[in-house]
């Protein structure tokens, strides 16, 4: 074990030094989203059941699983299957590894560790190499068992992409309650792929259009109080909610900015929609647009530099960008069809839009300039796209057609790589957060 | 690191804190343990409120006339709703008969205030819907104060998709859903709403 720790110790070191990209053999490359998958093995390894947590299982072959799960959902990489079960104190040989095909290879070992918590040691073995290329020891509390995996899925991700995972990370959505007329909804949060949800607020009124605060404590929200929608700053540490004073019209599609310190929101009024930029600490509101029209949804680029937003200003709904003070704006999306719901990716090499063609809604991307246009998304109604941290996976709205309820997806940038998200019943408007503490 | 988002400038103490931690992530040798979240707190957004009736009986203030009930509204206006074509704030000629019916039962009531209500169909983005049912409403107002409404008696809102009257994608479904809604809303000074 001494000679483990050194080891992953030095491996860490070494995952520090070079903190971008495995440019060796384990490195993958998505430069035009599209990679031949690297093939890796996650054997189980079993540590039998921990205690505190039941129901589960063998824990380590319960967090192999999910480290599966994580992994082959980003359709970066190929699982190779290699037969049977490693425990936790076995020496790992590569050889049967090699023979199978695999390039990389994930050993993870779960032991109880002291104050009832979980210690998951997790290993990047290049198969070829015959080296350890990455390793963590994780730590966390028993409750949070399913974030040990959910960190090693990261870990390998970002040392074989050059880009932060995006496992452990959180989803906010809207839920239904209720049918037409009488429908209300409620915020709810839970983990990227649907485990640990938990209802945010409650109540018949009806909540809307979500979205993190780069620290994750907080949330933004539009919420109705008798009719009249406004928007909500709520702290999830604290539980303290703060309403925006914003001017007079009706408030929404608020996003934080970068650094935390405002909001950006449009109001409408007097059927004339523009966009506010308002400052939480001083309560200061600043008006971006001017024009006539409906200019909504504004999302900041990751830099806090620019905005992209939709206006109708043109007749149709298209995509603008323009200086964080509201100058300089200009149209950036064109071609057939109406572009909507921008949002600007955290890597800031892509913007993506919900895309209207004959009453159909689908999921695309384009580059900040407009330019490499492409829908990903192939169902009826697609929409409300939210860029995971990675800015490799983007989390979006499906309805199918035929009046069913609307439920949560997480699609590549390919569109080859989708799956839905487990919720509890409807599950709408999703707004993805970006690193966990 | 270069994609990280936020923390690049310690705005508090706490972002430093989380800075730190986020170092930690990746120092595996600090080997800090997950910080322990307290559970999610729940954000009552209904509460405090007095106890309302149904929206759809609201009980109104006696009025100058007895019979301002939302019934009667409905009886006298045909119908509280009206409906758009599909992404228009235009009033068409039946939407135009129905506000009158309704202007003309409100000038009967001057002390009932009336919540005019835009709700768009699923087919546009959600953020245009809003914007889209708040023009409708502002249309709606516009009529009713042409027809000698007090403005101030008047306020508008926007549901925009949020809240459908039906829920399928077919054109019928989606028809229904493009309308503008007047809910009576009491009287002036009178609290409860």
């Amino acid at each position: 074990m001494k000679r483990l720790d050194r080891r992953s110790i030095l491996a860490c070191l070494a995952l520090i030094g070079t903190p971008a990209a495995a440019q060796g053999p384990l490195h993958v490359d998505i430069t035009q989203g599209v990679a031949s998958p690297l093939p890796i093995a996650i054997p189980e390894v079993s540590s039998g059941p921990l205690a505190g947590v039941p129901d589960v299982g063998d824990m380590g072959v319960a967090l192999s699983h999910i480290v599966r799960d994580d992994l082959l959902s980003a359709g970066l990489y190929r699982l190779v299957a290699v037969e049977g079960r490693l425990a936790a104190d076995q020496e790992v040989v590569l050889a049967p590894f090699m023979r199978a095909g695999a390039q990389a290879l994930v050993i993870g070992r779960a032991q109880a560790a002291e104050d009832g918590r979980l210690a998951y040691e997790c290993l990047l073995y290049d198969v070829f190499g015959g080296k350890v290329e990455a390793s963590q020891r994780i730590l966390v509390s028993t409750a949070q068992w399913r974030r040990a995996a959910h960190k090693c899925a990261d870990m390998v991700f970002s040392f074989t992409t050059g880009d932060p995972g995006h496992f452990d990370t959180r989803l906010l959505y809207v839920a239904e309650d209720g049918q037409p007329p009488d429908q209300g909804t409620h915020l709810v949060a839970t983990d990227y792929d649907g485990a640990n949800a938990t209802s945010l607020t409650r109540g018949l009124q009806l909540v809307a259009m979500p979205a993190f605060a780069p620290d994750i404590r907080r949330i933004v929200f539009m919420s109705y109080q008798d009719a009249q929608p406004k928007l909500v700053v709520a702290d999830l540490d604290s539980g303290q909610a703060t309403t925006l004073n914003t001017p007079d019209g009706v408030p929404f599609a608020p996003r934080f900015s970068p650094d935390g310190r405002s909001v950006v929101f449009a109001l409408t009024r007097g059927g004339d929609s523009d966009i506010y930029a308002i400052e939480l600490a001083s309560g200061s509101v600043r008006q971006l647009t001017n024009e006539a029209g409906a200019d909504t949804s504004p999302s900041y680029s990751p830099d806090g530099t620019s905005i992209v937003f939709e206006s109708d200003r043109s007749g149709e709904q298209q995509l603008y960008v323009m200086a964080a003070n509201g100058s300089g704006q200009r149209r950036i999306s064109f071609g057939a069809g109406a572009y909507g719901s921008p949002s600007w990716s955290p890597r800031d090499d892509m913007i993506a839009y919900t895309h209207i063609e004959s009453g159909r809604l689908r999921i695309g991307v384009m580059k900040p300039d407009g330019s490499g246009r492409r829908i990903i998304t192939n169902g009826a109604h697609d929409e409300d796209p939210s860029w995971a941290l990675s800015g490799r996976a983007i989390a979006f709205q499906r309805t199918t057609a035929g009046g069913s309820r609307p439920s949560l997806w997480i699609t590549d940038l390919t569109g080859k790589a989708q799956h839905q998200v487990r919720t509890q019943g409807s599950a709408s408007d999703p707004a993805w957060s970006g690193k966990r503490p | 690191m270069r994609h990280k988002p936020s923390g690049t400038s310690p705005i508090n103490g706490h972002l430093l804190r989380l800075s730190i931690l986020a170092l930690c992530g990746v120092l595996a040798a600090c080997q800090r343990p997950t910080q322990m979240l307290p559970p999610a707190p729940i954000f009552d957004m209904g509460a405090p409120q007095p106890p309302q009736p149904e929206r759809s009986q609201a009980v109104l203030r006696p009025s100058l006339r007895d019979d301002a009930t939302t019934a009667d509204f409905d009886r006298f206006a045909q119908i509280s709703r009206i409906y758009f074509e599909r992404n228009s704030a235009s009033l068409t000629d039946e939407a135009r008969r129905t506000l009158d019916a309704q202007a003309e039962w409100l000038r009967e009531h001057p002390d009932v205030r009336a919540s005019l209500q835009g709700h768009a169909d699923a087919l546009g983005t959600r953020e245009h819907q809003l914007a889209l049912g708040e023009r409708r409403a502002a249309a709606m107002k516009f009529h009713l104060a042409a027809r000698g409404i007090e403005a101030e008696r008047l306020t508008i809102t926007s549901f925009g998709k949020q809240r459908p009257a039906a829920l399928g994608l077919d054109e019928a479904s989606q028809k229904s859903n493009r309308r503008g809604e007047t809910v009576l809303i009491g009287a002036p000074g009178v609290s409860g709403h």
